[in-house]
């Protein structure tokens, strides 16, 4: 698992960038092609720099066939990881698409905004009553916000991060205020 | 055992058998001519006149596992965590280490002393020699070392490492000086001036001969015991002492001036 460690990184990485890309910049298949060719090229590049041959591992038992054999089967995982990528971002933008739809979009919404508004009520309950009028305006302004952003996927991203941002709040609230028995 | 079969290198001609229950020398004037053979004899350069159980030796497999190569100038080492340097010498090179036998290398060398204060945890030179040294005796393999104490100043500790470097039978070491490696070698192989000598016994003595005629020299049959002749004066010659009461006779009576050296003083002359 921990060999398998930087390969995982790379793929969530790369596949995350491509996300990033599909959906902020509304660009496809052809960006998409060309970030993955860069970062293939350059993973490569480095790659071939680790086993690029050297007379210290030469010297400790590493022939030049071995050492050989070890940079193709690197490259070869990167392009592979590249390959699932491309093939995992199409599919993604399949999925996307019918989510895309207007019915589905809305329930998604909702869904977001319940969320956003149960955890803001939890917090409300808990903090001291000089803070609870701040929030409740707060969070209000968010919520009514987001309604009115013309972009559907950046509201979703915004309720997304708010409400990360509350469960974390929330969580070091719960950890922190003293309760009278 | 390595066999070199006419390998034409340089001015050279080599022909001989590296036994790997030995301890052998290589040892040139010039210090490029020692690495380049040394990288020639671990597999790492080419030859097709170098032979390990009957295979040409370069890039072979088996002769990669049976062997390290060292060059003790350079760093191969940056820490004294002897196990991360098991784990790596196991799973990358899959080779035998004795981590109790690094540790005591490390503690009777004083090795720790040898850091120099930087940002990143580096030895000096003289440290990162010794911390090589510790790695290539801790290895269990037939061992190919550059210049092993090329920076070592401490008497001591070369002594030290001397005895350990005996008592581990199974070197082929590059030196920079015959003197600082007294008494370790069972074979010397020395290049000089196109010609290479070759010496089986290292206790023997040798006889430095000044101003010698090619008359006296054949008169004398001292063809088949001369070693080298010196190019800086062809009349300078240098023979084992295996002459005969007659020969000491016949020279003496001439007049030569002789003078009577080890083989370790042979760079002084060569």
């Amino acid at each position: 698992m921990k060999r398998c460690k930087p390969y995982i990184i790379s793929f969530v990485c790369t596949l995350f960038l491509l996300f990033l890309i599909d959906v902020l910049l509304n660009e496809k298949a052809e960006m998409s092609l060309y970030v993955l060719c860069m970062t293939t090229g350059i993973s490569s590049f480095l790659i071939g720099q680790k086993y690029s041959l050297n007379i210290i591992s030469l010297g400790l038992g590493l022939t030049r066939k071995q050492l050989e054999k070890q940079f193709i089967i690197h490259v070869s995982i990167v392009i592979l990881i590249s390959i699932i990528s491309i093939a995992l971002n199409y599919v993604f933008i399949f999925i996307m698409s019918k989510i895309f739809a207007p019915q589905i979009r809305m329930i998604i919404f909702t869904y977001l905004a319940s969320l956003f508004l149960g955890i803001l009520g939890f917090i409300i309950q808990n903090i001291p009553n000089k803070w609870k009028i701040i929030m409740i305006v707060l969070g209000l302004i968010i919520f009514i916000g987001t309604i009115f952003i013309p972009n559907q996927i950046i509201s979703d991203i915004i309720l997304l991060i708010m409400i990360i941002l509350l469960y974390v709040c929330n969580k070091i609230i719960i950890r922190k205020i003293p309760l009278e028995g | 055992m390595i066999e070199i079969k006419n390998l034409k290198f340089h001015q050279y001609t080599i022909c001989t058998n590296i036994l790997e229950n030995e301890n052998t020398g290589i040892y040139c004037p010039h210090e490029d001519v020692v690495k380049q053979l040394l990288l020639i004899l671990s597999g790492i350069n080419y030859s097709n006149e170098c032979f390990y159980k009957n295979k040409i030796l370069f890039d072979d497999e088996k002769y990669f596992q049976e062997r390290i190569y060292m060059d003790c100038e350079k760093k191969y080492v940056h820490t004294l965590l002897d196990n991360i340097i098991q784990n790596l010498i196991a799973t990358k090179y899959h080779k035998v280490f004795h981590q109790d036998l690094f540790k005591k290398y490390v503690k009777e060398l004083l090795i720790r002393c040898e850091g120099k204060f930087d940002i990143e945890y580096n030895f000096n030179n003289n440290g990162n020699q010794l911390v090589n040294l510790a790695l290539a005796l801790a290895i269990y393999a037939f061992r190919i070392l550059y210049h092993p104490f090329s920076y070592i100043q401490d008497t001591k500790k070369i002594e030290y490492l001397k005895n350990e470097i005996k008592e581990k039978r199974g070197n082929l070491i590059g030196i920079d000086s015959l003197k600082k490696y007294t008494g370790i070698f069972d074979k010397l192989i020395i290049l000089a001036n196109n010609q290479v000598i070759e010496i089986k016994e290292p206790n023997t003595k040798f006889l430095v001969i000044f101003e010698i005629d090619e008359e006296t020299i054949s008169d004398l049959n001292l063809e088949s015991i001369l070693l080298y002749r010196s190019i800086h004066n062809i009349n300078n010659i240098i023979i084992q002492d295996l002459l005969t009461k007659e020969q000491k006779k016949k020279l003496n009576h001439n007049k030569e001036r002789i003078k009577e050296i080890s083989i370790y003083d042979l760079e002084d002359y060569i």
